[in-house]
């Protein structure tokens, strides 16, 4: 007989080191891939509140990812391993989610059953785990579940004003990814599976993929640019352009800055679908593209807050180009990373940031001006991962920058073909726009002491050289 | 004391010890573009033409700037010091 002292606690069989880390692996796994997925959607979604929302939930499922992630490691798990040798089982299931028919399906699916059937089963290993053995993972489930019926509750009240009609199955697509779930042991992975319900209704779509062009929120006259300096035949647009400078160029600025800023939606866009495009790149590139994107959607809704704030209708009077992110789509996913980077690093390194900034601040305008500071700040952080993250793609050395360099001419050229070909088209042109909002703005606009500012901005686009090449 | 002249603009400014380039080029009242003052953002990258200005020591390693632009004479103002007058192309 062997002698011991009393246990002084029970404890659940499931809480120990190797089965927290296998199951936080497969929740790893579900977050990861939950948050491609959102970016893909939130690009395939066209109704602005949904839209925003859901790459808000998107970088938080980023955030998400990484806590678990980091635990995992902490928890004797192989590091060689984190980001390999992922569930079979919930890949599949986290590639069926993806498969909606629409967006209005898609949202019920992700937050009527995925992220729901996630908060059930991150409780439940809070139930089983002990609190002080298990400390950390505790704080960090705890944030999560927060976050997520936040989300949740959240995106049910708007989809409840946005989703009137009953045009989608919603209920039918929600049974058939709780089957799903079940028949891969839940998130927990448990023993008791049910049935692959391979004769649901909804069962055997094909293959999910982003798109490769947008449609605007219908709300919007659609519009294949949002400034016409973005097209250099637009002579009439440029016009009416210049009679709103002629109020004020502090005014101009103001404009100019908050339909700017609502349509930088595009550039969250091209780095969204590569999210999705870009499977088994290391961790952080999608951590760093997660944030990038979401910064991005932060910029358009500040520019629509602004926008909504001179009590304007905003879908009436303010162009929402579609035009950007579809010009981008038939290039591979590199290539729009780096056209973007160029055109971000372009504008960073010219100072347009800071100038606009002064300028907004000449102008008294409190809210445009915290928007452009908080949004240069984000526009740097871009530029960081940009550089980090196609060097790592494309390879650090004379080769790699030569390809960069290729890659980022061919996309130029691309944008000024198309630029070209569609220069007469109605949807290119902004002229209406303009003359419209010219009488709203003079309406509105008071005086103020002039502070002697010497205002020498013009407007600038992405990549004006390419157009002046023309 | 060390004097940098931006050669496309003629002006010229003191770059104290332990002050970056960006700092002084502030103190000085002289607009440089910038974003970040972290060697992230590479928005302040100039070539030195003549003259050394080298990177803080200390985060050398995390700028975003690569072997062939430093080769090159490439440098973050935000992240750099004069250590001898200097002329930038900038």
């Amino acid at each position: 007989m062997a002698k011991v002292m009393p246990a002084t606690r029970k404890t659940n069989e499931n809480a120990r080191v190797e089965t927290s880390s296998a199951f936080l692996k497969r929740c790893y796994v579900v977050e990861r891939q939950l948050m491609r997925t959102l970016a893909a959607w939130f690009v395939d979604t066209s109704q602005w509140d949904v839209k925003r929302k859901l790459a808000e939930d998107m970088w938080e499922a980023s955030r998400h990812a990484d806590l678990l992630r980091t635990r995992i490691l902490e928890l004797r798990y192989p590091r060689r391993d984190v980001d390999k040798k992922y569930d079979a089982d919930v890949i599949a299931f986290t590639k069926e989610m993806a498969k909606a028919t629409n967006s209005q399906e898609f949202v019920a699916g992700i937050y009527g059953v995925v992220l729901p059937e996630l908060v059930q089963a991150y409780s439940d290993y809070l139930e089983r785990t002990d609190h002080l053995d298990d400390a950390p993972t505790v704080y960090a489930l705890r944030h999560i579940i927060a976050d997520k019926q936040r989300q949740i509750g959240q995106m049910q009240a708007l989809t409840s004003q946005v989703y009137t009609d009953t045009e989608s199955d919603v209920e039918g697509w929600q049974d058939y990814l709780h089957q799903y779930l079940g028949s891969i042991g839940g998130y927990l992975g448990a023993d008791d599976k049910s049935p692959r319900p391979d004769k649901h209704v909804n069962a055997g779509r094909s293959g999910y993929s982003v798109g490769r062009s947008v449609k605007r929120d219908a709300r919007w006259r659609p519009s294949y640019y949002h400034l016409p300096h973005e097209n250099k035949y637009d002579v009439e647009g440029r016009k009416a352009w210049q009679r709103i400078e002629g109020l004020d160029k502090r005014v101009a600025m103001q404009v100019w800055s908050a339909i700017s800023h609502f349509n930088e939606i595009w550039a969250a866009e091209v780095v969204a679908a590569s999210i999705w495009d870009l499977d088994e790149q290391p961790w952080d590139f999608y951590l760093d593209l997660a944030r990038w994107s979401w910064d991005e959607v932060r910029h358009s809704t500040m520019g629509y807050r602004a926008l909504e704030g001179w009590g304007w209708d905003v879908p009436d009077l303010i162009p929402w180009g579609y035009g950007l992110y579809n010009a981008f789509g038939p290039m591979p996913p590199i290539q729009r990373l780096a056209l973007l980077y160029y055109y971000e690093e372009g504008l960073l390194r010219s100072g347009t940031k800071q100038i606009e900034l002064k300028i907004l601040e000449s102008a008294q305008d409190d809210g445009s001006s915290q928007d452009m500071d908080f949004d240069w700040a984000d526009e740097a952080i871009h530029v960081g991962y940009g550089f980090r993250w196609l060097r790592h793609l494309l390879g650090d050395d004379n080769a790699g920058q030569s390809e960069l360099k290729r890659l980022t001419d061919e996309a130029r050229e691309h944008i000024a073909e198309i630029v070209k070909q569609r220069k007469e088209e109605p949807e290119a042109k902004l002229e209406p726009y303009f003359t419209r909002l010219y009488d709203v703005v003079a309406a509105m606009i008071h005086e103020i002491p002039d502070d002697g500012l010497d205002i020498k901005w013009a407007p600038v686009v992405a990549d004006e050289s390419v157009l002046e090449e023309l | 004391m060390f004097t940098v002249r931006l050669m496309k603009s003629g002006v010229e400014f003191e770059v104290g010890r332990g002050e970056t380039v960006l700092e002084a080029a502030e103190r000085a009242g002289i607009f440089l573009s910038y974003s970040c003052r972290g060697g992230t953002c590479r928005s302040c990258m100039a070539k030195v033409l003549v003259g050394q200005v080298e990177h803080d020591p200390e985060y050398v390693d995390e700028l975003s700037i690569d072997r062939a632009e430093l080769a090159d004479g490439y440098r973050l103002l935000c992240s750099a010091f004069a250590l001898s007058d200097a002329e930038l192309d900038r």
